[in-house]
């Protein structure tokens, strides 16, 4: 039951981690993909996010031409082949596109030569260092619980630990 | 039983009174203001397709100086160092077809531009003067009203143009910077001052012209410092009022915008009736996140005259598939421009213009271009041109009722047909004007294909589910 317990806490406590961790993304107009002034930032799990930062966020050079689809994004999770598939049937498949890719995990971004602009005043802080900046709200936006959240978890999770050990000790 | 049909009697005269509204449709593209051989059958074409105005591109056609010319008169329209040759025949040129001119421009002369432009900012967009808008506001107002002299044509005046539109989506960088300042928000202020300078210049001419704002774009950016300001809030702060919790207060607000339409780009992701995603934003079905924040302003003082403003879409549109490999399927791209244009229409948008007539080359790639034309580069009509001449849509009211919207394209009797069999059988028949609306209520269950004929013009046919 502890070892349930334990495994349920330290999944929680991930959780938010991997949620904040995520790129910001983006939905462009079909089509339009690399008309960076039209693209529909998705709100993300710290609150609002800038469109900028999304890999679909283009500048006109047509980058945005290998990933994006019809009615989604730049950074699409689908295929153009599945998107057009889920499209065929209607409104419905395109909202249960966007809501394929406004919640699908990030890609991996390929490296690009010149660094993508970041409006949001981004400074290239480590990954580690944004993942704790998301988690704290510090990431931009107006979101996040701020230091509570991983207090909260932190706290948590050091309680777990400690009813283990008491639990052990109590056994011998 | 009284009360139901009551109900019923309220309803048909509230559906009644509503398809009353009229619908303006035209477009926006820089083919009007192209060489006189190719801009004639591009207007040939708008025409055809039952358009009632053209968004007519006309730009600030003062000298680009750096420093504003010696002697230079802005107020006057004919001073020589205007040169307003292109904007002159293609509206001489569209108003010869019928067609209705909405002339708009943006981006600054480099001497109406403020002081200290940083490098990489747009040209003509960094702290236009609102006083050098005014002053064009009066040139232009007196150059089109319709007994100014055409220096193209001896004898002959010039056409009244009836609407003008200064600057074009003031809620992105690119085209009015900087969006924020010292943390704060910049561009609305600085709209709002432009655009009553505006006002101010063009009704000391002539009160009946339209001053229409500048068309917002759909999204922004939700953080401080971004490069787009997301619509509803630009529009909040450009009417002096900000949301306070659920409420909507007023702000301090010394010279309140002044204007007679307020208008809008709601590009669109996904299909016309899907909501933007995030509050401030501003897509098909949320203009109403606008014309509430537009009513509040009007009641408050803070969107002046003191009457209704009207509300209108200056862009919108889709890309299609072919040619675009991304764009919309071909013939579903024709339902959504009807479907955009019915949203659009019951939330109150009384003109239209959609972005644009014809598609666009691939340059530089089909991603970064637009092939949202109702004809094909070539001139080929899409499907979608039927679906723009003639729109129809029919949406489910009921169980057992379907409501049926359309624009006729010529005055007459409009035939409304169910697909019975391999026929149509007539269900209902309405009359209308030349481009009038027509919304009736027909009884129907299940799926129903339906289609509307008026003189030789058929619609499109759409099923109703």
């Amino acid at each position: 039951m502890i070892r349930v317990l334990f495994l349920a806490l330290v999944l929680a406590a991930m959780l938010p981690a991997t949620a904040t961790a995520q790129q910001p993304q983006s939905n462009a107009p079909a089509g339009n993909s690399a008309i960076e002034e039209y693209l529909e930032t998705i709100p993300g799990s710290t609150g609002d996010q800038s469109a900028g930062n999304s890999p679909g966020a283009g500048s006109g050079s047509g980058a945005g031409d290998a990933t994006s689809s019809a009615g989604g994004s730049g950074a699409s999770a689908l295929t153009p082949a599945q998107r057009a598939r889920i499209d065929r049937v209607g409104p419905d498949g395109n909202a249960l596109a966007d809501v394929v890719d406004a919640t699908a995990p990030p890609r991996v971004a390929k490296p690009t030569p010149e660094p993508v602009p970041t409006p949001s005043g981004d400074t290239g802080r480590s990954g580690l260092g944004q993942v704790i900046d998301a988690a704290s709200g510090r990431a931009g936006g107006d979101g996040g619980m701020g230091i509570a959240l991983p207090a909260i978890l932190g706290t948590t999770l050091l309680g777990a630990l400690g009813l283990i050990v008491a639990r052990r000790r109590s056994m011998l | 039983m009284a009360l139901t049909l009551a109900l019923l009697a309220l309803s048909l005269a509230t559906e009644a009174s509503a398809a009353q509204r009229g619908l303006s449709i035209g477009f926006l593209d820089g083919v009007f203001t192209a060489d006189a051989p190719e801009r004639a059958v591009w207007l040939g074409r708008a025409a055809d397709s039952a358009s009632d105005i053209l968004r007519i591109d006309i730009g600030w056609v003062a000298p680009k100086t750096p420093v504003r010319p010696a002697g230079f008169d802005a107020r006057n329209p004919a001073d020589p160092r205007y040169d307003f040759t292109r904007a002159d025949a293609a509206i001489v040129d569209a108003s010869s077809r019928g067609l209705r001119v909405l002339a708009s421009f943006t981006g600054a002369p480099p001497w109406a531009e403020g002081a200290g432009r940083p490098a990489g900012t747009e040209t003509g967009s960094w702290k236009p003067d609102p006083a050098a808008l005014e002053e064009y506001g009066v040139a232009l107002a007196r150059r089109y009203s319709g007994t100014f002299p055409d220096p193209a044509r001896p004898g002959r005046t010039l056409p009244r143009v009836d609407a003008f539109q200064p600057w074009n989506e003031p809620n992105l960088d690119k085209y009015l910077s900087p969006q924020w300042s010292g943390g704060r928000t910049f561009a609305p202020a600085h709209y709002r001052a432009m655009l009553t300078a505006f006002y101010r210049g063009v009704k000391s001419v002539r009160a009946s012209a339209l001053v229409v704002s500048a068309g917002t774009a759909p999204f922004g950016d939700p953080v401080r410092n971004g490069k787009r300001i997301m619509p509803a809030r630009f529009v909040r702060e450009m009417l002096c009022l900000r949301q306070s919790k659920r409420r909507l207060r007023g702000t301090s607000c010394r010279a309140p915008a002044r204007f007679d339409v307020l208008a809008h780009h709601p590009y669109s992701v996904g299909f016309p009736r899907r909501r933007a995603l995030n509050a401030d934003d501003v897509s098909i079905p949320d203009i109403g996140k606008l014309t509430k924040l537009l009513r509040a302003a009007e009641r408050t003082g803070r969107a002046l005259p003191r009457k209704r403003h009207r509300m209108w879409v200056t862009e919108v549109s889709y890309d299609s598939s072919p040619p675009d490999p991304q764009g919309i399927p071909i013939a579903r791209h024709a339902r959504y421009l009807e479907e955009a244009f019915y949203l659009l229409w019951k939330q109150g948008v009384d003109t239209i213009t959609w972005f644009q007539i014809r598609d666009q080359p691939p340059l530089p790639s089909y991603a970064a271009s637009n092939q949202s034309g109702i004809y094909f580069a070539n001139g080929r009509a899409k499907t979608t041109q039927r679906a723009f001449r003639f729109p129809l849509v029919a949406e489910r009211s009921g169980r057992t009722a379907l409501r049926v919207w359309g624009r006729a394209p010529v005055a007459g009797s409009v035939r409304i047909e169910r697909r019975s069999g391999s026929g149509w059988r007539l269900v209902r028949t309405v009359r209308v004007s030349r481009h009038g609306t027509f919304l009736v209520r027909i009884a129907a269950r299940g799926r129903t294909t339906l289609r509307a004929r008026v003189g030789s013009d058929t619609s499109l046919a759409w099923l109703a589910r």
